[in-house]
């Protein structure tokens, strides 16, 4: 009998697990000044240097600790930040920045020309492994005209240049503390580096000198926060429990099943953008059959992008319909018409018409070769999901496709390597140039993936790298989309969002560009 | 003794030579290495391959292997994470000691729970208490460690609030992760004293010690236990041993910074210095707690002193 | 990981052999123990999924891999009657189908680590000298050598799918079977019984297989019990970090670990193959007890303490 009442009492317990809400004080307290905010980040960067290599975490800290020249609002428009103003040459090959005044490094140094010039000469010998290195090369020359102006030269128009002087890599950094071996570099940052435990958190104390901040925000003076915190919580479950307690008060999260639950607690806030970024399902136009364009037409016809979006994601993400994200300038929404929409009947025709004939348990062949294929993705939600949408679709049409799941830099390597068929991939990028860099034919064999080669895109690639007139430049991305959906080396699946869940203790925190998250008006306002 | 001991250390030097060599080898074997998963998106095959001289990832296997021994022998150094330049002996360092409080205490907690339940159902074998522990402890060995790690950290942290979720800040933090690891173990140790207590109950020297007139208490604790101990000290020794390797699953749910994410997180960057590093680590480590288990044996039951191996 | 869900268990087959080794190798033996309840309950569980397994074709009430878009995380029903999954699969045929790739972990695992370790044992422990001492180091580098490492290493180098973490999960495995078998082998050389036939001038080969290794039997059959329920966890183990089977296979373990973000949303995802993950090596647990009580004699003689 005590042992029943044993399991019982257990039972009881586990079903007390039914979500259970804190009682919320009602009436907002009084913001306060200080207080620390804690985010929750998967995985902690390598090492705090804008111009190493890039981590998920080096993107998410960076921005707190060094500012940049310019910087994107959440409609991709351009504001000044370290710089105030800035003149290009009519011939497109000079730049030159007027810098703001009165800004100092964390380590008591002054902002000036001089450190924007070393800035980018370091990048340029060193910065190998980051992700910006090739469009860094394209600087010429950096010149210091007087203390508080700095002229950068090209030899070719580097129409893509803006967007790379707001990504977090080009961060500047004071030259004094990078000479110093071994220690921290020292930004102009909203936040100073308080304390990094590995593996556990990353603790920023705010930079009372800070005056100097973008529009972006609406307070451009210091923080009110006296701390930020990155807590490394590595397990997306673990983190909705810690948001739960309130142990973190801001995370993101990428599960339709994480929103769904958040959705209902009270204490909670959500805020959602749209990335700069885009899903496809990659075809590998070197290997048989899918070198034949008619084959990656017909896959791509089979494929109801609308179905993914809705259940594997949840409806986090939005339908794609061009090679570009619809936030990054050359995306034009006439290209919808040159979309390989869902049509299993066209898949058919697109099938026969390659030569290949269908067998009465449906399967496809053709010279005695079936169709089916690898399909390559990493290991990582929700590709599991979208892999298996993709793979019961195209089973629908008769063509059977196996799935490979590997860990993110196994896939990179196995992708580049062209060992794959099909591939469900990612890239996060804010400029049209992310066209050349995934699908141009020089980067066959490391980022072009799909090892995608057409001469006249090619060509349109290179007129849109130099031209500096936005319209004209955008009308050369649109043209060269146009082909690139009906060569189909890519079908363009859906466009990620972002969810920022903002535990109701904080106040003012805000997701901006590329999902991230603006901290500068955040107040707290409860214990 | 001594020479016995030499040829013991011996031999342990030359098994982490080869776990060594096995690591390069196996890490050479997986697709990817540190400068192809560091280089950035745009950089081009050139870069790559600058980046990978740099790196000496250019060199044949044999001749990485042979510089990392030559430094390591005459430097002491382990060399430098290709990720972050940081020495591999500091971040091994910075990781060691939550390991070790994971792992020690764990093991600890797991045969305070073991021995006194195994003994409590053995000396009451067959009742309904037997039964009720032994299948508890069939039960708990059979639930995947993930599993339970979300079941206590829900019921435990999200809605008792009893202790925190995540983290490594205070000894509250540890609670959880230390049960999730002691609960399987000291089911196991429960299984086995209680099996090798009713084993050794039925044996002849027992049976004597009987006869004597000893009481049945100092009979438990002198003659049976001592004995039955000799195979959870060989369970104990592995299972040590394992969990100084890192406790991936636990550290990753609940964010403790202990070797094995470390060592994961090595592996998928391919940071080929601190993949080693660890494993030598890690391997040296165990083969010191088997030489540890051995010993006892030999203190437990001196009939074992000199078998071979 | 690995270390943690498998590791400890590496050892189980020492002990065993420890404490019942001895009379195992005492020749001709009476099996006259009665099956206890262990053997009972842990025979029926297993039962019941061979049972499943072999059937669920019929049984399942849908494809396992049907994706029914409209019928998204629905509630048990009479429909699906564990609900469906985020993808709108039936539950239950999941499960179902589940247990054949459980079973086939749990066979084709110790299949493969017995099938190294006890030859290798045999040689080790027949031969002895340099030979035993050259493949005991090995297996000393086998087992301190991390795990995840050469799960990672044998998915990436065949390319992931269930089949090759099989193979991970009994060539990880192997140096218990190889333990378990050398000392035993190295007891049984110096019994009169194989003396015998090395007088009368049988060969090695014909030695280790029809005089030793079927007085070895009924504990390697224990261990593969009690392996067997390991591998089925360590196999759950590597899904949970995303090296185990391939989606859209329904590996229990895998089923776990992405149902485990749907605890307050959606239990029954994570509720059913949790338990069928339990059940069975639980099962295997009692089964690998039952059949140890089954083998020892020694019980027979227990006294009343």
């Amino acid at each position: 009998m005590k042992q029943l009442i044993l399991i019982l009492c257990a039972l009881a317990l586990i079903t007390a697990c039914a979500p259970t809400t804190t009682p919320t004080n009602q009436t907002i307290a009084k913001p306060i000044e200080g207080g620390t905010l804690v985010r929750a980040i998967t995985s902690e960067p390598a090492a705090l240097d804008p111009q190493g290599a890039t981590s998920a975490g080096l993107t998410v800290v960076a921005p707190y600790l060094y500012d940049t020249l310019i910087v994107r609002d959440r409609d991709n428009k351009i504001l000044p930040a370290l710089a105030e103003t800035w003149e290009v040459a009519p011939d497109g090959k000079t730049i030159t920045f007027k810098l703001k005044s009165g800004v100092t490094f964390h380590d008591g140094t002054p902002f000036n020309a001089d450190a924007v010039q070393f800035t980018f000469k370091r990048f340029k010998e060193s910065g190998t492994k980051s992700p910006i290195y090739g469009s860094i090369q394209q600087i010429a020359g950096i010149e210091v005209v007087d203390d508080l102006t700095v002229r950068f030269t090209f030899k070719e128009p580097a129409a893509n240049f803006w967007s790379t002087l707001a990504m977090p890599y080009a961060g500047i950094i004071s030259p004094e503390s990078a000479r110093k071996s071994g220690g921290q570099l020292a930004g102009t940052g909203a936040f100073i580096l308080d304390e990094w435990r590995a593996g556990q958190a990353i603790t920023l104390k705010r930079n009372p000198a800070y005056k100097w901040g973008s529009a972006v925000t609406q307070n451009r003076a210091a923080p009110h926060l006296d701390k930020l915190v990155f807590k490394v919580i590595p397990d997306a479950t673990t983190q909705l429990a810690a948001l739960e307690t309130g142990e973190v008060d801001v995370l993101f999260i990428n599960q339709p099943e994480h929103r769904a639950k958040l959705e209902k607690n009270s204490n909670v806030r959500l805020e959602e953008t749209e990335l700069n970024s885009l899903i496809y399902l990659g075809f590998n136009c070197n290997k048989p059959p899918f070198n034949d364009a008619r084959v990656r037409r017909a896959l791509s016809h089979a494929i109801n992008k609308n179905e993914i979006v809705n259940i594997a994601l949840g409806g986090i993400g939005k339908v794609a319909s061009a090679p570009l994200a619809p936030t990054i300038p050359g995306f034009d929404p006439s290209l919808k018409q040159f979309e390989l929409g869902y049509a299993a009947k066209k898949s058919q025709a697109l099938l026969r018409e390659a030569g290949f004939t269908q067998a009465n348990d449906g399967a496809w062949s053709r010279d005695g070769q079936t169709l089916k294929g690898v399909l390559l993705t990493s290991n990582r939600a929700p590709n599991d999901a979208i892999a298996t949408l993709v793979q019961s679709q195209l089973k629908a049409i008769g063509v059977p496709v196996e799935i490979q799941q590997l860990d993110s830099k196994a896939v990179m390597d196995a992708s580049s390597a062209g060992k794959f068929d099909l591939l469900v991939w990612r890239y996060d990028w804010n400029d049209p140039d992310a066209l050349n860099i995934y699908l141009g034919s020089d980067r066959i064999g490391s980022t072009n993936r799909v090892a995608y080669k057409n001469a006249e895109v090619d060509q349109l690639f290179a007129q849109g790298a130099r031209e500096l007139g936005e319209a004209k430049r955008v009308q050369l991305y649109i043209a060269a989309q146009k082909i690139i959906l009906q060569d189909a080396p890519w079908q363009p699946l859906y466009i990620p969002t972002d969810v920022m869940a903002i535990h109701k203790r904080v106040d003012g925190v805000r997701i901006g560009y590329m999902g991230r998250m603006l901290v500068n008006d955040a107040v707290v306002v409860a214990k | 003794m001594p020479r016995h001991l030499a040829r013991r250390l011996a031999g342990t030097l030359i098994t982490l030579i080869v776990v060594g060599f096995v690591t390069f080898v196996a890490l050479d074997a997986t697709p990817g290495d540190a400068a192809s998963a560091l280089i950035g998106e745009s950089a081009s095959q050139a870069q790559l391959q600058v980046l990978r001289a740099q790196m000496g990832l250019d060199q044949p296997l044999v001749a990485r292997y042979a510089t990392f021994l030559t430094n390591l022998v005459s430097r002491g150094n382990l060399g430098q994470s290709l990720v972050n330049s940081r020495a591999v002996s500091g971040l091994l360092i910075e990781r060691l000691p939550y390991t070790l409080i994971l792992a020690f205490t764990a093991t600890t907690l797991a045969v305070s729970i073991g021995l006194t339940l195994g003994m409590i159902a053995a000396t009451r074998a067959g009742s309904r208490l037997d039964t009720a522990l032994m299948s508890g402890a069939a039960v708990s060995l059979a639930v995947p460690t993930f599993w339970s790690a979300l079941v206590l950290l829900l019921i435990f942290s999200v809605n008792l609030r009893w202790l925190p979720v995540v983290g490594a800040e205070s000894p509250r933090h540890f609670i959880l992760p230390v049960i999730t690891l002691a609960l399987p173990t000291s089911a196991i140790i429960a299984r086995m004293i209680r099996a090798s207590l009713l084993d050794v109950f039925g044996a002849d020297y027992v049976r004597t010690a009987h006869a004597k007139g000893v009481a049945p208490r100092p009979v438990l604790t002198r003659h049976i236990l001592r004995n039955s101990l000799i195979p959870v000290v060989t369970m104990l020794g592995l299972h040590l041993g394992h969990l100084l390797g890192g406790a991936f699953i636990v550290e990753t749910i609940f964010g403790l910074p202990g070797l094995g994410r470390l060592i994961v997180q090595a592996i998928f960057d391919r940071d080929e210095p601190v993949v080693l590093g660890a494993t030598l680590l890690i391997a040296a480590m165990y083969l010191a707690i088997n030489l540890l288990v051995d010993v006892a044996h030999g203190w437990l039951d001196p009939q074992v002193a000199h078998e071979a191996v | 990981m690995l270390v943690e869900v498998g590791g400890w268990k590496l050892e189980i087959g020492n002990w065993i052999q420890r404490f019942s080794g001895l009379r195992i190798f005492e020749k001709p033996r009476k099996l006259a123990n009665p099956i206890s309840t262990n053997l009972w309950i842990g025979g029926t569980i297993l039962i019941a999924i061979f049972f499943a397994a072999i059937f669920a074709p019929l049984l399942a009430p849908h494809p396992p891999d049907l994706v029914l878009a409209g019928a998204k995380l629905s509630a048990p029903s009479f429909a699906h009657p564990f609900g469906t999954d985020n993808l709108g699969r039936d539950v239950l045929s999941r499960v179902l189908f589940g247990a054949r790739i459980a079973i086939g972990i749990a066979l084709v695992g110790v299949a493969i680590s017995a099938g190294l370790g006890i030859p290798l044992g045999l040689i080790a422990g027949y031969r002895g000298g340099w030979l035993d001492q050259g493949i005991a180091r090995a297996m000393d580098v086998w087992l301190a050598f991390p795990g995840l490492l050469l799960a990672l290493v044998i998915v990436a180098r065949l390319g992931p799918s269930l089949e090759n973490t099989i193979v991970a999960l009994g060539v990880m495995t192997a140096p218990g079977f190889f333990r378990i078998t050398r000392s035993a082998t190295i007891s049984a050389r110096r019994a009169m019984y194989v003396q015998a036939a090395q007088a009368v001038g049988a060969s090695e080969l014909r030695i280790m297989a029809r005089h030793i290794l079927p007085n070895l039997a009924s504990a390697l059959i224990v261990l593969a019990t009690l392996r067997a329920s390991t591998m089925v966890l360590a196999a759950g183990g590597l899904s949970f970090i995303g090296l185990g089977a391939q989606p859209p296979l329904p590996e229990w373990g895998a089923l776990l670990a992405s149902g485990r973000g749907y605890l307050d949303t959606a239990p029954w995802l994570a509720i059913f193959p949790g338990a069928c993950i339990t059940l069975t090596s639980a099962g295997l647990n009692l089964l690998g007890d039952g059949l140890r009580d089954y083998f020892d004699p020694q019980q027979m003689k227990k006294p009343g303490f």
